[in-house]
């Protein structure tokens, strides 16, 4: 169970919501209290309390003239004061700042120079930059992920230039983008890919470029399973992997793996789910040594061809620094 | 009865339409809330509490000196937010962000970003799904997160328990400096007290967190000069005892990904065939050579003569396992 909010926390939302309490509004109370994250019964409540506050005289001109109505939010004349939004505080800021270098917002991004403006005085972006960090991939990433969530919220396809680990190509994609997710600090999108006619998950880190192409689509009822779609523990294919040292073998770095100690020594036995061998050749390729593809046949042979190619690479390769 | 949520809506309220600043002498006559027959101290505890929390709300609120008395009022231009113009685009990103993170957990700022996105007029998203910053434990490393972010911005310090990689455990005393964020995991760099070291230290190992609680409201250190959190936030292959020169090079093709790969570390120069060369400072050149193979392809080692040996001589033992 939540535990329940504080009166400081409760007061805090109330006067987030105030601006948007417009004299004569009638706004849905499950929208109002998603947008501060409250419960609607907590909402609810909240403004049942919101409408016995006001300033003297305390008489009906004086107070917040707001009341709950089924699941309707209703205005009379608003409030007193207060009907302009506040800027933000510097817990609120730092949330914000931390939120959206997740998705690859860098301190130069239009949009965190907007959203600056709306700071308290007392909020120092570049002081937050030095204390907190969360982001997951430099380079600044902004411009894709918002060209992406728009896409998906209007339900428009989108042109994009995608780095496929599995192949290790880059090539132009048309994704119709449904829903969007972020899992260990990376954002992926669901989509349908117009190409190879079938929902694909990228990551929104692997895209050179998105750009909407004005073509709109209908969205599918229901939404994308992500564990079907993302969980590699639905991929169609497993092998089986030796590792040498099994200190260091967690499912994270082989996602949807089995792990097993080895019957004699330090090693592991892991079964790892695959959609296609390329990312699971890399990945063994990338032990340099340390781990071995046991079966299937295809996969091993995936691992050795990988392996091969960049010896050859690396053997007849530039050693000039250009 | 008011409760504390209506007293402090009503004093925000109040101090926004009051014409002139008011003493708190005044507030508590006028504002509904403040209970009466209460003490003079007792109302004076209050009411500072009451604008620490109006503050918190991004209230910024004036004092002058009236005939000796501290008078209040907002200060409007510190207060109100000017006017943003966000993009539809914009817009839609703010919004995933907070569907997002918002409620996850393992985000340490959710109800404050809520907050955040209401004031700027923001809602939820329908095209956002649940997923999870972290992967492990996200209550405990989201609360602890936030605990120690605390500590960072009020210069606090804190002891923990700490399990190494290697099991050994041990209390520290520590001040924090900053947290960051990798990987599906939180970290605190501090400086160890007792070591005389800066240390980063993975929340998801730490046991027992306790922030000083002596002397509230007063630091108890003061950041090293120039201190960003950025400094600790390492490649896989950059820990180890010795720092080792390397040059990588980034094909033409897979320059456009170098920045993104590269984390911020070292310096990208751009070569005239388009490729781009990255000088970074590695102290494990087998992890190098392993994070280039992971990341490729068109990633190729320049200098020294062992990092390609390091990688060859993997990439040999691979051939051979695998039966070539």
């Amino acid at each position: 169970m939540a535990a329940r909010p504080t009166a400081a926390a409760r007061a805090r939302r109330l006067l987030a919501i105030l601006p948007r309490l417009e004299p004569n509004a009638e706004v849905p109370l499950a929208s109002l209290a998603a947008s501060v994250g409250a419960a609607p019964e907590e909402l609810a409540a909240d403004i049942t309390t919101l409408s016995l506050c006001g300033v003297p005289p305390f008489d009906p001109l004086s107070l917040v003239d707001v009341y709950i109505d089924g699941e309707t939010v209703v205005v009379g004349m608003g409030a007193p004061a207060l009907d302009r939004p506040v800027r933000l505080s510097p817990a609120e800021g730092r949330a914000l700042i931390a939120a959206l270098e997740t998705a690859g917002f860098v301190p130069t991004d239009p949009l965190l120079a907007k959203v600056a403006a709306a700071l308290s005085a007392e909020v120092d972006p570049t002081d937050i930059a030095a204390h907190v960090r969360t982001a997951s991939a430099e380079g600044g990433l902004g411009d894709v992920h918002a060209t992406v969530m728009s896409a998906a919220e209007r339900g428009e396809s989108i042109d994009a230039t995608y780095f496929s680990a599995g192949s290790g190509r880059t090539r132009m994609r048309r994704i119709r983008p449904l829903r969007v997710f972020v899992e260990r600090g990376v954002w992926y999108v669901v989509g349908y890919d117009e190409g190879l006619a079938e929902e694909r998950t990228f990551r929104l880190d692997r895209m050179r470029d998105a750009v909407p192409t004005g073509e709109r689509f209908e969205r599918p009822a229901g939404i994308p399973d992500i564990e079907a779609s993302f969980r590699p523990s639905s991929a169609p294919h497993a092998a089986d992997v030796l590792l040498d040292d099994a200190s260091g073998a967690e499912e994270r770095d082989w996602p949807g793996a089995t792990i097993e100690p080895a019957t004699s020594g330090t090693g592991a036995r892991l079964r790892v789910p695959y959609a296609t061998p390329g990312w699971l050749a890399r990945r063994v390729v990338a032990s340099l040594g340390a781990a071995e593809v046991v079966g299937p046949a295809e996969a091993r042979a995936a691992v050795r061809e990988l392996a091969t190619k960049l010896l050859a690479e690396l053997e007849g390769g530039d050693r000039t620094e250009g | 009865m008011t409760d504390a949520t209506e007293r402090l809506v009503n004093l925000a309220l109040y101090l926004a339409t009051t014409r002139v600043p008011v003493s708190a002498e005044a507030i508590r006559a006028d504002v509904a809330g403040y209970p009466a027959g209460q003490d003079e101290d007792a109302f004076l505890r209050m009411f500072e509490r009451d604008k620490k929390l109006l503050r918190a709300c991004g209230l910024a609120l004036d004092v002058t000196d009236a005939d000796g008395v501290p008078a209040y009022r907002l200060d409007p231009a510190g207060t109100y937010a000017a006017e943003i113009s966000l993009t539809e685009t914009e817009r839609a990103a703010l919004h995933a962000v907070a569907a997002a993170l918002a409620t996850d957990p393992g985000f340490p700022f959710g109800d404050d970003l809520a907050i955040a996105i209401a004031k700027l007029g923001g809602a939820g998203s329908e095209t956002v799904v649940a997923g999870g910053l972290t992967d492990e434990h996200p209550d405990m490393q989201g609360a602890l997160a936030a605990t120690l972010a605390e500590a960072v911005a009020s210069r606090k310090r804190v002891t923990f328990g700490y399990t190494n990689a290697a099991g050994d455990a041990r209390t520290h005393e520590a001040e924090p400096l900053g947290v960051f964020f990798r990987d599906g995991r939180w970290y605190l760099v501090a400086r160890d007290i007792e070591r005389d070291d800066v240390r980063v230290y993975a929340l998801r190992r730490m046991t027992d967190v306790r922030v000083d609680q002596r002397r509230p409201g007063a630091p108890d250190f003061e950041p090293p000069d120039g201190f960003t959190v950025a400094d600790y936030i390492l490649l896989p292959f950059q820990y180890g005892p010795e720092a080792v020169d390397c040059v990588l090079r980034f094909s033409a093709e897979e320059s456009w990904r170098a920045p993104r790969l590269v984390a911020g570390q070292g310096r990208l120069d751009p070569a005239d065939d388009g490729s781009l060369l990255w000088h970074v400072e590695a102290r494990d050149l087998g992890r190098l050579a392993a994070w280039m193979v992971e990341h490729g392809p068109g990633i190729a080692p320049v200098a020294p003569d062992a990092l390609r040996e390091t990688l060859a001589a993997g990439l040999r033992k691979v051939v051979a396992r695998h039966g070539g």
